[in-house]
């Protein structure tokens, strides 16, 4: 194998020896070069915004999955399953039928209504949609973005900073902070042009890795099963991890309650929104399941694979990265790993830039200076994206010692599930759902889900935390925190929202859903624009997630679908 | 006795053939929608 070769490196793998770090450097020459060009090319905030909507059923179907491409499926689901055993499958056990369910009742609706207000963030629809002046809809949801997002790029640098650490052996604190540099860095050179790319191209990659790797092992060890069940247990055989009762059903309800995080996440409903045409929603929503299925059985085999092949007592966040140096010759490895960290980029990036025009757009442009020039915003945009950037850094330094997979799920995806979920679902299906509902919701959701977290540790500190031998109290409070609090929150908002009233003209915006866009744009004149389409009340937008990608996919050339764009231009 | 029961294995696939049979279902359902559409609204491409 090319990773024998003299020249070996400290890194803790033992196995990762020049090609590798070759290889994977020269993989991330290449991505920092290519945000370098980009940076030349994206001088002002017009540059990222893209009006037409245009990216294929492939990519997106691809990107929509790939965004988890990041540290928690590709580290933290492998850790789950090396740590749990079987009971890891049921990671897709909510957010495949979710998923399925988001592409059959929210992809739709959330594109041809946000194509007709002009929306380009969740922010801004939720205000357009709820007909809320007081800025307070717009306001709430751009703080828990802020908050929830912010998470999402600790946890990203945490897994980065593994990464390196599995790589070349340094402490796990410089892992973080060269890792946090490196994503902080490539966000703040215009990194914005990799967003699709990394996320079509490198979820590709290690796609590929998560077939491979298991059937490489299966080739090399056969089925894990005997040898997990001798080594660690019935327990991690078991498709409850050996629990019965009340136990076992709130541990499938933890895993089940992952999938409500759906509708609520803002980098999975923009690849709803930038879809080219609504006709092929259905073939992306394929592609996507597909993904699913395969990313979420191989992680799961990766991580029970390296139970099986170095026992117990190696970290959970280290087990992919370990057995891809074990099973793969060097020079894959390297492009493996090299991918998988520039996922964790792209996607850190993406999260840093949806928390920044939740600042700059929907706070600063919105509210406090409605006048700002593109290129205040812009010098604005860097000031806040180095500023959240600092604070992930700092808050990945802190967290290091938390697994990536609890991470992602308490302090990102669970908060921004239970927050934003229940109000996009009713956004686009209830009428009656208002503006104080909403905002009640997200309070609401945003306050369990962080309490329900801490749940255990407070009570233990009181010394009132239940016994492990009162099943059902005991399983209550140490239930993944996303399921209380979506229900909490769905529930307040359809309490406050019945108390209050639903905004005018709701019944003229919901005839949109049930007709083909063309049979709502042809009609009328000024385009066929409907009335109570407000653009967001500001211009010109600043950078968002959805623009990126769309950015970045007309850029590449990859869709050449520039008639269509003349088509929607005239 | 082999290390995974005929239960553990029954919880492991079904929930994935349920999904998938789902996801077929979707996928029909939905072509069916899209053609209705099309003739309702006599649109060619359906946007």
């Amino acid at each position: 194998m090319w990773s024998e070769l003299p020249l070996q490196t400290g890194g803790i793998a033992g196995g990762a020896g020049v090609w590798v770090l070759a290889t994977f450097g020269t993989y991330l020459l290449v991505l920092i070069g290519i945000g370098l060009y980009a940076s030349r090319l994206t001088d002002s905030v017009g540059d990222y915004v893209i009006g037409g909507r245009q990216i294929g059923p492939v990519v997106t179907g691809f990107s929509e999955r790939a965004s988890e491409m990041s540290g928690w499926l590709t580290l933290g689901v492998p850790g789950d399953a090396y740590n749990t055993g079987i009971m890891a499958f049921y990671n897709g056990l909510g957010m495949i039928p979710a998923d399925l369910l988001a592409w059959a009742g929210i992809a739709k609706r959330l594109r041809k209504y946000t194509e007709i207000v002009r929306a380009v963030t969740l922010p801004t629809f939720f205000e357009t949609r709820l007909g809320d002046d007081s800025g307070l809809v717009k306001a709430t949801s751009a703080v828990v973005l802020l908050v929830f997002e912010g998470g999402y790029v600790g946890a990203q640098i945490v897994a980065a900073g593994v990464l390196l650490e599995v790589l070349t052996g340094v402490a796990p604190w410089i892992g973080i902070v060269v890792g946090g540099i490196i994503v902080v860095g490539y966000t703040m050179l215009g990194g914005y042009f990799a967003v699709a790319w990394s996320d079509y191209f490198q979820g590709a990659i290690i796609l590929a890795a998560f077939i491979a790797l298991p059937v490489l092992a299966f080739g090399a060890y056969g089925l894990p099963f005997e040898q997990i069940a001798a080594t660690g247990g019935d327990a991690m055989v078991s498709i409850t991890a050996g629990a019965s009762g009340w136990a076992a059903v709130f541990g499938i309800i933890s895993y089940a309650a992952i999938g409500l995080g759906i509708p609520g996440n803002p980098h999975v409903m923009v690849r709803f929104m930038g879809i080219d045409r609504v006709k092929n929603i259905r073939l992306a929503a394929v592609v996507a399941q597909l993904f699913m299925f395969v990313a979420y059985i191989g992680a799961a085999l990766v991580g029970l694979y390296a139970f099986a092949v170095f026992g117990g007592g190696v970290a959970g966040d280290d087990v992919m990265p370990r057995l891809t140096l074990e099973l793969f010759p060097g020079v894959i490895a390297g492009i493996i790993l090299a991918a998988a960290l520039a996922a964790m980029m792209s996607s850190a990036d993406s999260q840093l830039l949806v928390a920044t025009s939740a600042v700059v757009e929907d706070v600063y442009h919105g509210f406090l200076d409605r006048e700002a020039t593109e290129a205040q915003l812009v010098r604005y945009s860097r000031i806040t994206t180095l500023a959240l950037g600092a604070a992930s850094i700092a808050f990945a330094f802190l967290a290091q010692n938390t697994p990536v997979y609890t991470l992602v799920l308490d302090y990102a995806w669970g908060g921004l599930g239970a927050a934003i979920g229940p109000t996009l679902i009713a956004a686009l299906w209830w009428k009656g759902v208002t503006a104080e509902g909403s905002v009640t919701s997200m309070v609401v959701g945003t306050t369990t889900m962080i309490l329900w977290t801490q749940l255990p540790t407070v009570l233990g500190a009181l010394g009132a935390m239940p016994a492990e031998s009162s099943a059902f109290l005991y399983g209550l409070v140490t239930v993944y925190g996303l399921f209380p609090a979506f229900i909490l929150s769905t529930l307040t908002l359809i309490a406050v929202s019945l108390l209050t009233t639903p905004p005018d003209g709701v019944d003229e915006q919901f005839e949109v859903f049930d007709k083909p866009l063309s049979a709502i744009t042809s009609r009328g004149s000024a385009g066929g624009t409907p009335d109570y389409v407000t653009d967001g009340g500001t211009r010109p937008k600043a950078v968002t997630e959805a623009d990126t990608v769309r950015a970045h996919v007309r850029a590449s050339g990859y869709w050449d679908d520039h008639e269509h764009d003349d088509e929607r231009a005239n | 006795m082999p290390p995974l029961s005929a239960l553990d294995w029954i919880g492991l696939v079904i929930p994935f053939v349920v999904f998938f049979v789902m996801l077929i279902v979707y996928y029909v359902w939905e072509g069916r929608r899209e053609r209705r559409l099309r003739e309702e609204y006599g649109i060619e491409n359906v946007e």
